[in-house]
């Protein structure tokens, strides 16, 4: 859930404008057909993110600061890992349940996801042990010389490996999904920018 | 932080998502009046499937942001963009490229209400619940 209305106009917008083609005419992210819930970034947009590990060993998401405060008032509830699609999926969770009510998937390479979380710890994980991903803000206004908060924006996010999409979603939420989507009309937009008129 | 981020891969991004570097402000109209041009229709999408669901109840403006109450977000874009492209039409000789953005001056809250209440036969939005809405958004933090 989004606690501030503030944050939900926000990314509202944002996510409005990643399916918005740019001027370029491309599309920075898409919206997944078989579980349309889940938006998946292209490469360009997933840029924006970097990946880390702090000194304990925790998976760290660096966000830029122009993403803040909004992104962190959402309750990211999860975080899925899903190598084969090289996806690194945040779950942000609906407020009177805990089932997924957005996803937003940043694309990494898949070899790349291991800072988040490799096989071997997925494994341990099934053992009880469990592996958490914090969320950082940065400053990334001097390329190439990212600067970075003192403390985290949002902490502990669990973390899970998926390998497909039965294992990302269950039928019943996927339906859901499907169900909701043809409600709101997003499959028969055609996403143009207005023009003036006359 | 930063000493203590073991390794970080992949190189800092492409670009500021929003692109509204010359808006300093945090009013989300005022953001709108200043982004790129929105499809209505596609914000009404969004904010139905992604953004309703995971709202909370807002107890300061006294209602939850159900899918029918959000609308009242949708409308308000609706017209500050209208505005906003209004504002372009009236004056092209400033704003030669569509990309250009028109000084919030020009526009202010009151116009962007004033024009959202010719457009109220949605019948979703009343009055004071908007001027809630806008008194609560001038102080959001």
């Amino acid at each position: 859930m989004i606690v501030n209305q503030n944050s939900a106009v926000m990314f509202l917008l944002h996510i409005a404008r990643l399916l918005t083609p740019d001027d370029d005419g491309v599309v920075n992210a898409t919206i997944d057909m078989d579980y349309p819930r889940l938006i998946k970034l292209n490469s360009s947009a997933s840029g924006d993110f970097l990946l880390a590990r702090d000194e304990n060993n925790d998976a760290v998401l660096c966000v830029p600061n122009s993403m803040l405060p909004w992104f962190v008032q959402v309750n990211w509830c999860r975080v899925a890992v899903w190598p084969e699609e090289g996806l690194l999926i945040l779950e942000a969770a609906m407020p009177d349940s805990d089932s997924t009510g957005l996803a937003y998937g940043i694309k990494c390479r898949p070899a790349r996801l291991d800072i988040i979380l490799t096989e071997r710890e997925a494994q341990m994980q099934d053992n009880g042990e469990s592996r958490v991903m914090h969320i950082l803000a940065m400053d990334s206004s001097k390329e190439g010389d990212p600067m970075f908060a003192d403390a985290y924006a949002y902490t502990n996010v669990p973390l899970r490996m998926v390998h497909s999409m039965d294992e990302f979603v269950s039928t019943l939420s996927m339906e859901d999904a499907h169900e909701m989507f043809s409600r709101s009309g997003l499959g028969s937009v055609h996403y143009r920018a207005p023009r003036l008129g006359g | 932080m930063a000493d203590g981020l073991k390794f970080i891969v992949k190189p800092r991004g492409v670009q500021d998502n929003l692109s509204d570097a010359k808006v300093d402000s945090y009013n989300p109209v005022q953001r709108l009046l200043c982004g790129p041009s929105l499809d209505p229709k596609l914000l009404k999408g969004v904010l139905r499937m992604y953004i309703s669901p995971i709202m909370q109840r807002d107890e300061r403006i006294g209602h939850s942001f159900d899918v029918e109450k959000a609308e009242v977000h949708y409308l308000l874009f609706y017209a500050a963009d209208y505005c906003r492209l209004k504002a372009i039409k009236d004056d092209p000789a400033k704003t030669k490229s569509k990309n250009v953005v028109p000084p919030l001056t020009r526009v202010t809250e009151a116009e962007v209400f004033k024009r959202f209440s010719s457009r109220m036969e949605v019948g979703v939005l009343t009055p004071a619940l908007a001027v809630q809405t806008f008194s609560v958004r001038r102080n959001p933090y």
